[in-house]
């Protein structure tokens, strides 16, 4: 074992096997994304949801956005500006909430059909719903990440916990990127 | 692409996802074939993979906006 400590000794080894670390659990769930996202279409077929488009459509965008300031953030805090970092950080925490209210406070309560109600409300609240469990896993990585960042933990040298954070946020607005053709945009009604 | 700032290279990326967006919208609420959808999500997916999430960082460890 000591010799396994011992082996890694530079912070760039760490960082190599940390990235690898968190691209298999990205990996691992996208497997569980895909499962869902196969389901839909095994359950439904070409079956569209006639969901709210305006609002699909609002969210997708308060996401992409969201995305955007995360990107900015991480870009900041590698140069060294705390400032911009920390705003970012918090723009980013306040779309990500954007999305879960207008996502579970508006679109749930506007679709036309409840969880129970067949097929369509399974593969829906299903999918929505396990992405927005990512989201809210998300913003609170994220906070964690802002107080530490409020606290000067973070140098444009090492601030992995940053890359990390921002890793897992693009990841959810990856899977959103699937989901919102299939859920709002494809089949017909 | 490679050669703009990280910062500016971000913002290009978000225009060229946020115009693919709009495209996807208007393509969704006309009922194109979904082979279209489908062709669009998957540049953006890519084009998030390549340079938001820095995929490259992963296969080449040497490479990273940090030592």
């Amino acid at each position: 074992m000591s010799s396994i400590n011992n082996a890694i000794v530079s912070y760039q080894q760490k960082l190599a096997i940390n990235r690898l670390g968190l691209w298999l659990f990205f990996a691992s769930d996208a497997f569980m994304f895909g499962g869902l996202l196969v389901a839909r279409f095994y359950l439904l077929g070409n079956k569209n949801l006639n969901l709210d488009q305006t609002l699909g459509l609002l969210v997708t965008s308060i996401l992409l956005i969201s995305s955007f300031f995360m990107n900015r953030a991480e870009v900041m805090v590698s140069e060294g500006n705390h400032k911009g970092f920390i705003t970012s950080l918090v723009i980013t925490i306040l779309l990500g909430i954007s999305f879960l209210v207008g996502v579970v406070g508006l679109e749930w309560g506007s679709a036309h059909f409840g969880p129970g109600d067949g097929a369509e409300g399974a593969v829906f609240y299903m999918m929505t719903g396990m992405h927005a469990f990512h989201v809210l896993t998300g913003i609170i990585f994220l906070s964690l990440v802002l107080r530490n960042g409020l606290n000067k933990k973070y140098t444009p040298e090492k601030h992995y916990a940053v890359e990390a954070s921002a890793n897992y946020w693009h990841f959810v607005d990856v899977v959103w990127i699937i989901y919102y053709p299939v859920l709002y945009l494809m089949g017909t009604i | 692409m490679t050669k703009l700032s990280p910062l500016k290279r971000g913002v290009v990326v978000f225009l060229i996802l946020g115009v693919l967006t709009a495209i996807e919208y208007y393509l969704g609420v006309n009922d194109v074939p979904t082979i279209l959808l489908w062709a669009i999500a998957i540049i953006k997916l890519l084009l998030v993979l390549q340079y938001f999430m820095h995929i490259n960082r992963v296969i080449n460890p040497n490479k990273g906006g940090h030592e």
